[in-house]
C-alpha cells in the first residue's frame, strides 16, 4: 500500500535518492543535501504554524511504500510564490504589426519577462519513481495536494499554478535554453536549473533579458518548444486539465515549458470532494466487488498528521479496513474527505 | 572639365539615365519613372524660391563641360525626420552580471531611435562607372561641403551620411534576412523600394522593442555597422573629412550612419575666400576644390592652382568659364584632400 504523508527529517536520505534519479530535471528538487533539508524544514515549520493569512509556506509530501518503508515519490504545494524572491515567467503576447497601405497584418509573438504569477499558490516538485509509475499512483501523488488544499483553504492563494517541464533532448539539453538562456547566463541548462533550485531564482533578475524577445528571432527548435511539455509530462498535463487547469500562454523562463493555472476553489478535486464519516470494519469480498464500491482517494482532516491513500469503498456506507484506518490515523466515526479516482 | 552645379529642369533625361544605372539598395534613386520625375520637381524648388524651407533636398549634378553630359549626382537633405519619422537602430551595450555567480556578460542591443531628427544628411551620391577616375568621386562628394560652407544657415549643425550596408550579388542583405524579414514578409529590394517612397510604413511594422543582437544569425550580427564593399571608398572619403560611425545603423541593411558637426568637417573648416586672377598656363601641384559664392548659380570644380599674392590665386580660363566667373571674383577654395596646406 502506498501512503501520502508530510515529509519528516527521517526522509532526507530517501529524498536524496529521488533527487539523484530525477537527474536534475526538476528545479525544485536539486541534488543538494542542504536544500533538501531546507525543503523538509520548511514543510515542518509550515505545518506547525497557525496560519490566518498565507504567505511563503511550503508543504511537501512523501509517497511511502508501506511494505518496504521506502519513499517512492514526492510532491509539494507552495502557499504563494514570489513573496521573498521574485517569481519570473515569460508571457507570450502578440505584437501586431499592421499597415493598411501595404495590406500587411503580422502578429508577432514576443516573450515578456514578467512576475504576473506573484502571489499564486503553486503545485511543485512532482516526482514518482519509475517502478511505481502508474496512472493511479500519479493520481494519488498529484491530487492528494488538492485534498489537502480543500481541507485547509485559508492556507493557499486562490490562484493555483503548475509548471510543466519543457522539451529537452536525451542529454537534458533544452533547445529553448540553448537558443535564448545560454546567451544571457553563459552556463548550461542543468547548472542554471540547479542554481535556481538552491538560490530561489534570486540571481535571475541580474541576468535575464528584460526587453521583450521576438519569437521569430529564435531558432526553429526553440520556437517549436514554446509552451510544449516534455512528452513524458503529457499524462500529468492531462490530469491537471481534467482538474480544470488551463494554459494561458505563460512559459518557464528556462525551458519554455507551459505553466497551467486554475482558480483554487474551482479545481475539480477541491470543489467536488465529499466530507463523510467512516466506520471501521471488515469488508467482505463480494461486497467489495459490487457496483457500489468505487476507487477513491481518501484523506484524513489532519495537518501535521495529514494522510492520504487510495482505496475502494461504498460512498453511501463507507467502511474501511483496520489497516487503512491505521494508515490514515483514523478511528471509527471520524470524518474523511474522499474523491473518486 | 567636370563641374558640380544645382540640378535644372532640363536634367530630366539625364536623371532618368542615372536612375537606370543604380541598383537595389540605393534607396534615394530608384529605377522608377514616377519617382524620378517627382524627385526632380521637388529638387527645383529650393533653388528657385527665396526663403529656405525647413526640410528640403538640395540636389546637384556633375556635368562634363566638354560634352555637356551629366555623369553624377549628389544631394543634401537640409533636415531629416521632420515630416516622416527618421529611424535608426542604435547599437548599445547591456551588461548582465551576477557577482555571486561570477557571470559577466556584455550583450549588444539594437534600439530603434529617432535621434537624428532635424539633422542634415548627405544623400544620393552616384557617379557613373565610366567617370570613376581622376578623383572625380571626391569632387562630387565634397562639393557639398563647399555648398554647406557657403550657406550654413540652410543646414543643421549636425550632419549625417548613411552608408550602404552589406548585401550579396543578388541584393540579399544578411541583416534584413536576420531581422526585418520576420516583421515584414517582404524581401529587401521590395521593402527598400517602398521605403524610398515613404518611410512612414516602417513605423507601423518595425519592432519597437530593443533587440538582443545575440539572437540574430551570425551573418546578421556580422553585418551590423559594416559598409557594402562598393561603398567602402565613399566611407573612407567621409571619414577623412572627419565624419565618424557612432553606433547608429540603418534599420534595413544594418549599414553605418556616419556623423559629424558641420563645423568640424575639414573641408568646411579649412576653406577660405580668395579672389581669382585668370592666367593661361595651368599651375603645378595639389588639387583644390574651387566653388562660387552664388546660390542658384553655385558651381564647384577641381583644379590645381597657384598663389598670385595675398588672397589671390591664379586659375586657368577653363576653370573660370566652368565656374562662370571673371577676373577678380571671390571664390571659396580648399585642398581636395586633408594633409595639404598652403
Amino acid at each position: 500500500m502506498l501512503l501520502i504523508r508530510p515529509l519528516t527529517f527521517a526522509d532526507l536520505q530517501g529524498l536524496e535518492r529521488l533527487a539523484v534519479i530525477s537527474g536534475g530535471r526538476m528545479t525544485t528538487l536539486p541534488a543538494n543535501r542542504d536544500h533538501l533539508n531546507e525543503l523538509i524544514n520548511r514543510t515542518r515549520q509550515s505545518l506547525r504554524k497557525e496560519v490566518t493569512e498565507y504567505s511563503d509556506e511550503s508543504y511537501h509530501f512523501a509517497l511511502e511504500d508501506q511494505t518496504t518503508g521506502e519513499i517512492v515519490g514526492v510532491c509539494g504545494v507552495d502557499a504563494s510564490v514570489g513573496m521573498n524572491t521574485p517569481f519570473y515567467s515569460y508571457r507570450v503576447d502578440d505584437v501586431v504589426h499592421a499597415s493598411n497601405e501595404l495590406q500587411i497584418h503580422n502578429r508577432i509573438p514576443a516573450l515578456h519577462l514578467c512576475q504576473d504569477y506573484t502571489g499564486s499558490a503553486r503545485l511543485c516538485t512532482l516526482f514518482l519513481d519509475k517502478a511505481h509509475r502508474t496512472t493511479a499512483n500519479l493520481n494519488l501523488l498529484s491530487r492528494c495536494r488538492m485534498l489537502f488544499i480543500a481541507q485547509h483553504p485559508e492556507r493557499f492563494a486562490n490562484k493555483l499554478i503548475a509548471e510543466l517541464q519543457g522539451v529537452a533532448d536525451s542529454e537534458n539539453r533544452s533547445p529553448f535554453w540553448e537558443c535564448l538562456g545560454r546567451h544571457f547566463f553563459d552556463m548550461d541548462f542543468n547548472k542554471a536549473n540547479y542554481l535556481t533550485g538552491i538560490n530561489s531564482k534570486g540571481f535571475i533578475a541580474d541576468l535575464m533579458p528584460h526587453y521583450p524577445v521576438y519569437v521569430p528571432l529564435l531558432s526553429a527548435e526553440a520556437q517549436a518548444s514554446l509552451g510544449q511539455p516534455r512528452p513524458d509530462m503529457a499524462e500529468v498535463k492531462t490530469l491537471l486539465e481534467e482538474e480544470g487547469f488551463s494554459y494561458r500562454r505563460y512559459v518557464d523562463i528556462f525551458d519554455a515549458g507551459p505553466t497551467l493555472e486554475a482558480r483554487t476553489r474551482d479545481i475539480y478535486t477541491v470543489a467536488q470532494n465529499q466530507l463523510i464519516e467512516i466506520t471501521i470494519g471488515d469488508i467482505d469480498v463480494t461486497e467489495q466487488q459490487s457496483e457500489k464500491h468505487v476507487d477513491v482517494l481518501i484523506s484524513n482532516l489532519g495537518r501535521e498528521n495529514f494522510r492520504c491513500l487510495m482505496t475502494s469503498l461504498d460512498p453511501q456506507h463507507p467502511v474501511i479496513s483496520a489497516e487503512v484506518a491505521e494508515a490514515l490515523l483514523l478511528r471509527s466515526g471520524d470524518k474523511v474527505r474522499i474523491i473518486r479516482l | 572639365m567636370m563641374v558640380v552645379r544645382p540640378i535644372q529642369a532640363d536634367d530630366h533625361e539625364a536623371l532618368r539615365e542615372l536612375a537606370r544605372k543604380t541598383g537595389a539598395g540605393f534607396t534615394s534613386l530608384q529605377d522608377n519613372d514616377e519617382q524620378v520625375a517627382a524627385k526632380l520637381e521637388a529638387a527645383l524648388i529650393p533653388f528657385t524660391t527665396g526663403k529656405p524651407p525647413e526640410e528640403t533636398l538640395y540636389l546637384f549634378v556633375m556635368e562634363d563641360t566638354d560634352t555637356q553630359e551629366v555623369v553624377g549626382i549628389c544631394g543634401i537633405e537640409s533636415a531629416v525626420g521632420l515630416t516622416d519619422p527618421w529611424y535608426n537602430y542604435r547599437v548599445g551595450t547591456l551588461v548582465h552580471a551576477s557577482r555571486e555567480l561570477k557571470v559577466y556578460n556584455q550583450i549588444s542591443t539594437l534600439t530603434i531611435t529617432n535621434d537624428h531628427t532635424g539633422y542634415s544628411e548627405l544623400c544620393t551620391l552616384f557617379l557613373t562607372p565610366e567617370a570613376r577616375h581622376s578623383k572625380q568621386g571626391s569632387l562630387l562628394s565634397k562639393s557639398r561641403f563647399m555648398f554647406m560652407a557657403e550657406f550654413p544657415q540652410r543646414f543643421n549643425e549636425h550632419l549625417i551620411a548613411e552608408m550602404r550596408g552589406c548585401s550579396d550579388d543578388k541584393g540579399v542583405s544578411p541583416f534584413w534576412e536576420g531581422l526585418g524579414r520576420h516583421f515584414f514578409s517582404l524581401d529587401f529590394a521590395e521593402a527598400d523600394k517602398i521605403s524610398s517612397m515613404g518611410k512612414i510604413f516602417i513605423a507601423e511594422l518595425m519592432p519597437k522593442n530593443t533587440i538582443y543582437t545575440n539572437l540574430l544569425s551570425q551573418a546578421a550580427q556580422d553585418s551590423i555597422g559594416k559598409t557594402h564593399e562598393a561603398t567602402t571608398p565613399a566611407r573612407r572619403l567621409l571619414e577623412n573629412e572627419g565624419m565618424r560611425y557612432t553606433g547608429y545603423v540603418d534599420i534595413f541593411d544594418g549599414g553605418p550612419t556616419l556623423e559629424a558637426r558641420v563645423n568640424d568637417i575639414r573641408a568646411i573648416q579649412e576653406s577660405q575666400y580668395v579672389k581669382v586672377h585668370i592666367v593661361d598656363t595651368p599651375s603645378e601641384g595639389d588639387l583644390y576644390l574651387i566653388s562660387t559664392t552664388e546660390f542658384s548659380q553655385f558651381r564647384c570644380c577641381m583644379s590645381t592652382l597657384s598663389r598670385a599674392g595675398n588672397n589671390l590665386i591664379n586659375v586657368t580660363s577653363d576653370v573660370a568659364s566652368a565656374l562662370n566667373i571673371t577676373e577678380g571674383t571671390t571664390v571659396r577654395i580648399v585642398p581636395l584632400s586633408s594633409g595639404r596646406r598652403f
